[in-house]
């Protein structure tokens, strides 16, 4: 078999459409995990006697389990739970199988990456040090703003490169969505490989459009980086 | 009437102790120097003061306000601490703000005003220190003594009834010293009441008005810093100013 770069020219702008999409639902699921994270972190640190258990052993699960089974095990249960929501909501009857599996990807990922944001964020809050909080407290800050301007920020430079390279892994766990058929930049490019009935040119487009993506996000994030480096450096 | 009155406070933390009864006064415009060894409370009573460590037992008032802490709400216990402001071993300035934002912050957040009003009043303190040159950098940019001498700025800004200095000068490398002992001194020229935990005996026999000796917990000796340097009652507070003494003249 010989390898037709026009083949792959051509499921390279078929994959591309798709890459917008991708790139958008990523930055969902995972901005969205990342503000629930930031709440159950707080919440964590609280120690709530019956909440820091409950969510210690449910970030655990989430963290330990592949996200391949859990997008199975969501896919058979989610349509279920969300089917009497919905129906409620649109006054006529939805059926389980109507529920588009988009919702129930977008769902599972917010609360994959809620968990392992959690720990993230959870690990950049305890890393300010306690005399930040304290100096705060001692010229008159409420315990709210002491966290909003003081405890905060300084978390957020800590753990923003690595909400960046998780934003990658984001980005690249959506390609295992295409089991439940949503269409991501990996599934356009499985579903070009069965209308042409070639393999190797479309994956090979597709690793081409993922490496590419990757170098443009990298640069566009080490510019980010580098405004904000005068800021929060440690001291 | 006392500006500061701190009647038998006491703390421990787990089974340890680590105050047993503290009371002093202080008057407007005193300077109050806390000396004693390691280890014996210093610290503590004085972020009891100002309820970062919340006392177990004990009163303390400053200005207008008293808090009992065997009953005190989260109300009161605010409504103290702004009374005073805080200068800390290890600066702790806000390393995500520059100096002259952190030297704004009490002002802006504690005393409600806009950044307009906060900003040369901030400027002020800052040429106090002679860190205005330094005001659009960060912490992390400044030398150790740098960084305290805007901490001290920062205590001052907002005009607190007592300044409570824990250890100023203890983390600074020897020669960075003098810049915030003279700090300080400006600071206690304007007539603000301070309480200040220190090692340097030649500074605070300067400087005070009054000395706390403290041990175990306790304040062993109080009086003007003539008696308590050299014509000290307790056996206690000979042993340890001769030792201090004798390691200053080392130094």
């Amino acid at each position: 078999m010989t390898f037709d770069i026009h083949v792959m020219a051509s499921a390279f702008l078929y994959i591309l459409p798709a890459v917008p999409r991708t790139v958008l639902l990523a930055a969902f699921v995972l901005g969205a995990g990342i503000v629930l994270g930031a709440g159950i972190a707080v919440l964590r640190i609280g120690r709530h006697r019956i909440l820091n258990p409950v969510l210690a052993v449910w970030v655990s699960f989430t963290r330990a389990v592949p996200a391949i089974v859990q997008i199975f095990i969501a896919y058979y249960t989610v349509p279920f739970l969300l089917a009497p929501v919905l129906s409620a909501a649109a006054g006529a009857e939805v059926k389980p199988f109507d529920v588009s599996p988009y919702w129930t990807g977008c769902l599972l990922f917010i609360l994959y990456h809620a968990a392992y944001q959690s720990e993230n964020i959870r690990g950049a809050l305890l890393s300010v040090p306690k005399g930040q909080y304290e100096a705060a407290m001692s010229i008159g800050m409420t315990p709210g703003q002491a966290r909003l301007h003081i405890v905060f920020p300084q978390a957020l430079s800590v753990v923003l490169p690595t909400f960046f390279t998780y934003y990658l892994h984001a980005l690249k766990a959506l390609a295992l969505l295409f089991t439940i058929r949503v269409v991501d930049i990996f599934s356009a490019a499985d579903i070009y490989a069965a209308l042409v009935s070639r393999r190797t040119e479309p994956y090979a487009a597709d690793a081409l459009v993922y490496w590419m993506l990757c170098l443009i996000l990298t640069a566009g994030y080490h510019r980010l980086e580098a405004s904000l480096t005068r800021r929060g450096r440690a001291g | 009437m006392a500006i500061l009155s701190v009647e038998e406070l006491e703390k421990s933390f787990g089974d340890r102790q680590v105050l047993r009864g503290i009371s002093f006064r202080a008057e407007e415009g005193d300077v109050v120097s806390v000396l004693g060894p390691s280890g014996t409370g210093k610290t503590t009573m004085l972020r009891c003061l100002n309820a970062l460590e919340r006392p177990d037992a004990g009163r303390v008032a400053i200005g207008s306000v008293s808090v009992d802490f065997r009953h005190a709400s989260k109300k009161e216990v605010r409504a103290l601490r702004r009374q005073s402001t805080m200068v800390f071993q290890n600066f702790n300035l806000f390393r995500n703000h520059t100096v002259l934002e952190n030297v704004m912050d009490g002002l802006v957040y504690g005393k409600g005003m806009t950044r307009a009003e906060a900003e040369p009043l901030a400027m002020e303190e800052l040429a106090r220190v002679h860190m205005e040159q330094a005001a659009h950098l960060y912490p992390a940019e400044l030398s150790g003594g740098m960084q305290q001498r805007v901490g001290i700025a920062r205590a001052l800004a907002p005009r607190p009834e007592v300044i409570l200095l824990d250890e100023p000068t203890s983390a600074l490398d020897p020669e960075l010293v003098g810049e915030v002992l003279d700090a300080i001194r400006k600071a206690a020229s304007l007539g603000i009441t301070m309480i200040i935990v220190t090692h340097e005996m030649r500074f605070a026999e300067q400087i005070s008005t009054k000395v706390l000796f403290m041990a175990e917990g306790r304040v062993v000796e109080e009086g003007p810093p003539q008696q308590i340097f050299h014509h000290p009652e307790q056996e206690k507070t000979r042993q340890f100013l001769r030792r201090m003494l004798e390691r200053e003249q080392e130094g």
